[in-house]
């Protein structure tokens, strides 16, 4: 009886002592420093895979190995990825002793897996982030990512150099910068992106299109003809209500805009603008014809029915060459046709990041690995486009044609990815790209809110509620689903009971300051 | 020796007793404690170490990581639950439809268990209980889109029907006042045969001799049903709905979410307050409001299921939980 007591004791007490480990989320963590001449890199796909790896502090300018890991958005993990891996690490041992998992999500999912592994302090090191996905201002506000300012002189030289004063003074929030944007366009500009062999194919005269419902007789044209296409592509917050082009300073997701070229800057709601009723009742027409998805509002993958040859017409964010990107991306011919003029707002400037987790333990050594990916043309091509020889083979110095082998590793995602102007260029694209990039970037007009950004801290509950307001209608009006002059009152007065008057006077009211300085 | 001294002695007496006593207990049923240790080890640490959670409820997380650091705001995260007419639909949506739930689920499983259990034919009889209890199986995204491919609005076969009938077909998806219905007809379907089964199970169990007495008296098929199964079988209805009762301010994600597609303007009908805080936590990533929600979800149901066992124990001592 005695023994048997013991042991129930010794249960219990391990039971407890199990329970308080369990609880506390306490791994033991391994502390096995590996030397700097470590021959075998971990190739592990432990998630937690916390070796407690801290750079050296000292004098001592060598540099312990460390693995980072970095989340990104495009079509999920490619087949090769891990090949590409290898190349990068094998690459980069030599030159910062890292190694570098590359984790990519699809674009139907990375901003809620985003948001979910940060709100979870899930450790990483470096992620994609935006004013459209990952929100940027969100999650620097929170506290998501490192202040990089201090990190600049040291770790980040040429990438700050090549990127230049718009793009850091444009992405900063309060003077400090929480990511490095991609050197990329820097205005963005509104228009469709059409299939260019159905145009071919049906012989359409593409240059009419000037407005929304000009490209109407178009999608009669596919809607009668083509019985497996989508005659236009509308998606919850991919939609022709971008072809308004409003400057939303501040988030998406709640109103209170003001117009590009507006001279009181004057902030409204966009959704009493007579222009969103008529669009959105061109919308609600074209959904009845039968030109769009029925179930548009849904969707939210915008990427499957594009490469699947399913979309005629799409409104899209232009820049020189997107139809060429477009074309390689998804495997089907596009050409673009530009609606509204080119313009440098802070979306543009912060449309493309790449920021450093707070639960990163190496955030000097990610840096070194930006700095390095930034202004090295092999491995940024590396990550671009793949292996040389596999993925891809040269034609000439800077252009590439694809093989066998490029569906298997091929993000398509170039202006993600670093700077673009170090880019290789495919075979049906512009050879003069880049320059023209250049000349677009140079007669882009800023917006005079340029590098204003707006602190949503005093309002997040009238946000918070506004977002619930614009789930529930917007995407069934952007995509036609519904009828404005039903639906549009019911939203405006939605925003109005969430606190909509409060959010447009703090905007105008910060405005107003930032202005006056 | 005072008197009030030696009450203390007695009552020391007496503590060392029930101490005694209760390692006695232990003792005496040591196995079954025994067998009580993994049980209850699970309910430390997913129930209660959490716990120290809902202190996010009350706080502002400037800083990811820790929950215990971060600005104490009080009540400010649950004003964004009640500051608009939100927590008015979804508290509604989730407590009526939980309420017709257990109403309806019930009604119907017990009904279908009588009728199985008086099926002479058993090969019959187990064939349709599997019809029944297959739904239960399905993912909850294969029967979203079982659902879909009936109301589909232009491929549906709801629609197809309402075309081939001459009448105007609906656009299901943008209309939030079909959608109680169509939440109500999917839960039962694929809820019913697991309740059924285990009514059954307990139809089964129902010493025959009762039967006998009853049909030696002259009862009817009915009469029996009436006078013996469903007396029989209500302390079971009782502890099932009880359970329920606990879970009624929770409900079934996938329902909710995943057979309504995620649609916005199906939100006034089809949101409830786990599909509210999932939103919310994914869209803003605000764990205080998250948290704010789930606490106000837990407090409610704590309040009902004390309330409504209270009640069972004033009726009938035996069937109360507790």
């Amino acid at each position: 009886m005695k023994i048997a007591r013991k042991i129930l004791a010794l249960m219990m007490v391990t039971a407890l002592l199990v329970t308080i480990m369990v609880g506390c989320g306490q791994k033991a963590e391994t502390n096995n420093p590996t030397p700097a001449t470590g021959d075998t890199q971990d190739n592990t796909n432990d998630k937690d895979d916390d070796k407690d790896e801290q750079p050296d502090e000292t004098a001592d300018s060598a540099l312990e190995h460390v693995t980072l890991t970095w989340y990104f958005i495009g079509n999920g993990q490619q087949e090769d990825v891990k090949k590409v891996e290898e190349e990068v690490n094998a690459y980069i041992k030599d030159k910062i002793n890292a190694s570098i998992k590359l984790q990519c999500f699809d674009w139907g999912s990375y901003d809620q897996k985003m948001r979910t592994m940060i709100a979870g302090t899930e450790k990483f090191d470096i992620c994609f982030t935006s004013s459209w996905t990952n929100n940027y201002f969100q999650q620097a506000a929170r506290g998501a990512f490192i202040p990089l300012n201090d990190y600049f002189d040291e770790y980040l030289p040429k990438t700050i150099e090549q990127l230049g004063d718009d793009f850091i003074k444009g992405s900063q929030i309060e003077g400090i910068n929480y990511a490095i944007p991609a050197n990329k366009e820097k205005a963005h500009q509104w228009g469709f992106i059409i299939r260019k062999d159905m145009i071919e194919k049906y012989n359409m005269d593409i240059s009419t299109i000037k407005t929304l419902e000009d490209i109407e007789p178009f999608l009669k044209t596919i809607k009668e003809n083509e019985p497996n296409m989508y005659a236009l592509e509308a998606l919850n917050g991919e939609s022709p209500f971008k072809l308004l082009d409003f400057d939303r300073i501040g988030d998406d997701k709640y109103p209170g805009v003001v117009w590009n070229d507006s001279k009181d800057m004057k902030v409204f709601n966009e959704f009493e603008a007579e222009e969103t009723m008529t669009l959105f009742k061109t919308m609600h027409k074209f959904y009845k014809a039968g030109y769009i998805r029925e179930d548009a509002a849904t969707v939210r993958d915008y990427m499957a029915d594009e490469k699947a040859g399913k979309i005629f017409a799409a409104v899209k964010s232009l820049k020189p060459g997107k139809d060429d990107e477009m074309t390689n991306s998804t495997g089907h011919p596009w050409v673009q046709v530009e609606i509204t003029p080119p313009i440098i707002s802070n979306r543009d400037t912060t449309g493309s990041m790449q920021a450093v987790s707070r639960t990163s333990k190496n955030p000097e050594r990610a840096l070194m690995f930006l700095e390095l990916f930034n202004t090295d043309p092999y491995i940024n091509n590396l990550i671009n486009f793949g292996i040389e020889g596999e993925h891809y083979t040269k034609v000439s110095d800077n252009i590439i044609e694809s093989t066998d082998n490029t569906d298997k590793y091929s993000p398509g995602t170039g202006w993600m990815f670093g700077n673009q102007f170090i880019n290789y260029l495919l075979p049906n694209e512009d050879p003069e790209k880049w320059e023209k990039f250049k000349t677009f970037n140079d007669q882009a007009s800023g917006t005079k809110t340029l590098g204003f950004m707006f602190n949503a801290d005093s309002i997040k509950t009238e946000i918070a509620q506004c977002n619930n307001v614009w789930d529930e209608y917007v995407p069934a009006l952007e995509t036609g689903t519904v009828d404005p002059e039903e639906y549009l009152p019911i939203l405006l007065q939605g925003f109005k009971d969430a606190g909509i008057d409060k959010i447009i006077n703090e905007k105008q009211k910060q405005l107003d300051a930032w202005l006056g300085n | 020796m005072k008197p009030n001294q030696s009450l203390a002695i007695r009552n020391k007496k007496k503590s060392t007793n029930k101490c005694k006593s209760f390692f006695r207990y232990l003792r005496d049923k040591k196995v079954l404690f025994f067998m009580l240790i993994p049980g209850l080890a699970v309910m430390l640490v997913n129930s209660y170490m959490p716990m120290f959670g809902i202190v996010l409820a009350f706080k502002n997380l400037d800083n990811y990581g820790n929950i215990f650091g971060g600005k104490w705001i009080w009540f400010d995260n649950f004003k964004y639950l009640f500051g608009s007419s939100q927590a008015y639909y979804i508290t509604r949506n989730t407590l009526l439809y939980n309420i017709v739930f257990i109403l309806i689920g019930s009604t119907i499983a017990v009904i279908l268990a009588i009728a199985l259990s008086e099926i002479l034919n058993r090969k019959l009889a187990k064939f349709y209980q599997s019809v029944f209890f297959l739904p239960y199986f399905l993912s909850w995204v294969v029967v979203s889109y079982l659902v879909f491919s009936i109301l589909s609005s232009d491929m549906g076969a709801l629609n197809n029907l309402l075309k081939s009938l001459g009448l105007e077909p609906i656009n299901w998806y943008v209309s939030p006042k079909f959608w109680p219905g169509i939440l109500i007809s999917v839960n039962t379907w694929k809820w019913t045969g697991y309740d059924c089964v285990i009514y059954l199970a307990a139809i089964v169990g129902i010493d025959k001799s009762y039967y006998e007495a009853a049909a030696v008296d002259g009862a009817s098929r009915f009469q029996q049903i009436r006078k013996v199964t469903i007396p029989m079988l209500v302390p079971l209805v009782i502890i099932l709905t009880l359970m329920k009762i606990g879970r009624i301010f929770y409900t079934d994600m996938g329902l909710f979410y995943t057979v309504p597609r995620n649609m916005g303007i199906l939100y006034k009908a089809t949101s409830t307050i786990d599909t509210y805080v999932y939103r919310a936590l994914s869209q803003t990533g605000d764990l205080g409001m998250a948290a704010a929600a789930g606490f106000y979800q837990a407090v409610l149901g704590f309040i009902l299921v004390m309330t409504f066992n209270t009640i069972v124990r004033r009726i009938d001592k035996e069937s109360a939980l507790f």
